[in-house]
């Protein structure tokens, strides 16, 4: 769950309309409409991506007047489906997935069954992804694979779930001290 | 053999964080140093922020004098590979020579003038275009200067284990040198496994590659994964040679080289073990602590004494004992599940237990790290740092469980009254010194050399033994 208690906000003044926020923006808010950036608010998530890499100086963060809740609610999909999808990926349903939001495995496992498509969609429906946007994402990527997704191409994400168990066994075998197997 | 507080090393003013304090840790009433050769004199004397600039200019000369550098053509492009990490080791302008010599010597003896240097950041987005313009790297260093960060345009690298992605600048020239530096930070992920080859999966690694390091694989298979991007056709046919900042808890110590990344890797790692498996094992000995964040990076990489606060974090463990199956919490309580020891996985990674407070003077928000004010009693010095972590999108609960002080003073009184401990170290970039409270300083005095005995009998034949090293 994440609370997000901040938004972008565009100076138009200043915006070049480069895109370089576009292209960063894990959510999908913020679109480049005739050459200004325009920020969708029921999508920001306050992550701060665009102002970091604005050059213009022209995004600043403002306090919401009222904070928004990202929360998926388990209740709306089978406990059974999402209990099988972590097994399949050897992941624990309780797992912290993203330290920054403190979402869990079975959170991003259950908006997958609740019909994420995208690292983006994971990102509105959980929150996970909203924070430094690096760590959790290595096992999004392995829960949309154990779902049979194929996550669609995008200059934001390259699909990547390799884990231990993709190792294949004469490297395992060749190099033991790495632990590839049993208790990794 | 204690002393007066010594003077830590200067805060780089950043956006990343609050404006550098005027008052530190060390100038706190009755604060003392205790010197790393103190505690343990066989570790080398290192250099220190202003000191020995010239000696590391001499000794990356003389480091770089015996490589093989016939592979570069004048007419080549050479990308000089660094990692902003280094420009934060004391004040770093010991890494700053380094580099610089790297590049005056390639293009010496080459004739090549196509050298570029390439600063890869860690975390935030402009963290190495500040370091440029803080170090005036465009000025100081004779060949363009260029950024990059682990959101920036990919490249596949064909592997081994599959393909992985790099960052597109960093490998955007025919040859590139490798130029990190050897402190070793996160050792409870590393675990001084192909140290220095990390870069290849960190710095210079796009985000998904350094999220699979980190999220995919534990902390012994993870670092397979620079291995195999390091030995990926892509990579060979490119590297030249790798020149490493070397340093011990006491400081900076001079530069080595070497065509063969991993003859370089053994050295650098028998010598890290061996100086930083001392301290580490000290720091796993302190029993009850107040610890302070006082410095210009996230907490995790703040140094006392050479080691990261990260390290005292985790410091229940022994990171380089390798067949503990890992480090890190979250693992290991994946392991008690199985096993059935625990009835669920608590979310909390490792918190040493003897972290009784934190006083947070400095530090840099941007890397997740609130499951020590949700569960250790912490305070935040100054409202403008309290604003700053508010705004913090990879911490955006840390305040709700931190509470704010107006001064450091205050901040300390309430640690105080809280734990009731008068045992403090302040994690304030200091290599060389430990800006501890009179009563810590004692404690370490006692334990050292006991920890030295058990490291040169026990530790350090066990940990050279798992990593092949006679």
């Amino acid at each position: 769950m994440k609370v997000v208690n901040f938004l972008s906000i565009v100076d138009p003044q200043k915006c070049n309309g480069d895109k370089r926020c576009e292209n960063l923006c894990p959510s999908g808010a913020i679109k480049v409409v005739e050459k200004i950036a325009r920020v969708d608010e029921s999508r920001c998530v306050a992550c701060g991506k665009c102002r970091e890499v604005c050059r213009e100086g022209a995004i600043t963060m403002v306090r919401r007047s009222e904070p928004r809740e990202i929360v998926f609610d388990m209740q709306t999909v089978s406990q059974e489906k999402i209990q099988a999808l972590c097994e399949k990926t050897f992941l624990l349903p309780d797992m912290l997935i993203c330290a920054c939001t403190g979402t869990m495995v079975k959170e991003v496992a259950g908006a997958i069954i609740g019909g994420a498509k995208t690292p983006e969609d994971i990102v509105l429906m959980t929150g996970a992804g909203s924070g430094c946007g690096i760590y959790c994402m290595g096992v999004v990527f392995q829960l949309f694979k154990a779902a049979g997704i194929v996550i669609p191409d995008d200059p934001r994400w390259k699909n990547l779930p390799l884990t231990p168990r993709d190792i294949p066994d004469k490297i395992a075998d060749k190099y033991p001290e790495y632990y590839f197997r049993g208790v990794i | 053999m204690v002393q007066q507080a010594v003077k830590p090393p200067e805060v780089m003013p950043s956006v990343y964080g609050p404006a550098p304090r005027t008052i530190r840790a060390a100038d706190l009433p009755g604060m003392v140093s205790v010197g790393v050769t103190e505690l343990f004199p066989k570790i080398k004397r290192g250099y220190r922020q202003g000191e020995g600039i010239e000696d590391i200019h001499k000794a990356t000369i003389k480091a770089v004098s015996r490589i093989n550098m016939d592979m570069i053509k004048p007419d080549d492009t050479v990308n000089i590979l660094c990692s902003e990490h280094g420009f934060y080791i004391l004040e770093g302008l010991h890494y700053r020579e380094m580099l610089k010599v790297i590049g005056d010597v390639v293009k010496e003896r080459t004739g090549c003038n196509h050298v570029r240097y390439r600063v890869a950041g860690g975390m935030g987005l402009k963290e190495a275009e500040e370091v440029i313009e803080h170090f005036n790297l465009k000025g100081y260093l004779t060949g363009k200067v260029g950024s990059t960060n682990p959101f920036d345009k990919e490249v596949p690298i064909e592997t081994d284990i599959g393909t992985l992605y790099g960052l597109a600048k960093a490998y955007d020239a025919d040859w590139i040198i490798h130029a990190p530096h050897d402190e070793p930070r996160d050792l409870y992920f590393h675990r001084m496994v192909n140290r220095s080859l990390k870069a290849f999966a960190m710095n210079y690694a796009r985000y998904e590659t350094r999220a699979v390091y980190h999220g995919n694989f534990s902390n012994r298979s993870a670092n397979f994964l620079q291995k195999a991007i390091f030995d990926s056709p892509f990579i060979q046919k490119r590297f030249t040679f790798a020149c490493i900042l070397k340093s011990t808890p006491d400081g900076i110590l001079g530069a080595d080289a070497d065509n063969d990344l991993y003859a370089l890797d053994k050295r650098i790692t028998k010598d890290l073990l061996r100086d930083y498996g001392k301290v580490l094992r000290l720091f796993s000995e302190i029993d009850e602590c107040i610890a302070i964040w006082d410095a210009g990076r996230w907490a995790y990489y703040l140094h006392a004494g050479g080691i990261a606060f990260g390290c005292l974090e985790n410091a229940m463990y022994d990171p380089f004992d390798l067949t503990v199956p890992s480090a890190m919490g979250t693992h290991d309580m994946v392991e008690k599940y199985f096993k059935g020891e625990l009835d669920k996985l608590d979310r909390i990674m490792n918190l040493n237990p003897a972290i009784k407070a934190v006083v947070v003077n400095q530090a840099w928000p941007g890397l997740p790290i609130t499951d020590v004010p949700r569960h250790i009693p912490t305070v935040v010095v100054g409202r403008d740092q309290a604003d700053m972590l508010n705004l913090d999108s990879t911490n955006p609960e840390f305040m709700k469980h931190a509470v704010i002080a107006d001064t450091l003073e205050t901040a300390m009184e309430f640690a105080f009254k809280v734990t009731g401990i008068d045992k403090v170290i302040a994690f304030d970039g200091s290599f060389g010194n430990i800006t501890v409270s009179p009563v810590m300083a004692e404690f370490l005095l006692e334990k050292s050399p006991g920890v030295t005995k058990q490291v040169e009998a026990e530790y350090l034949p066990l940990w050279l033994k798992q990593r092949g090293i006679d």
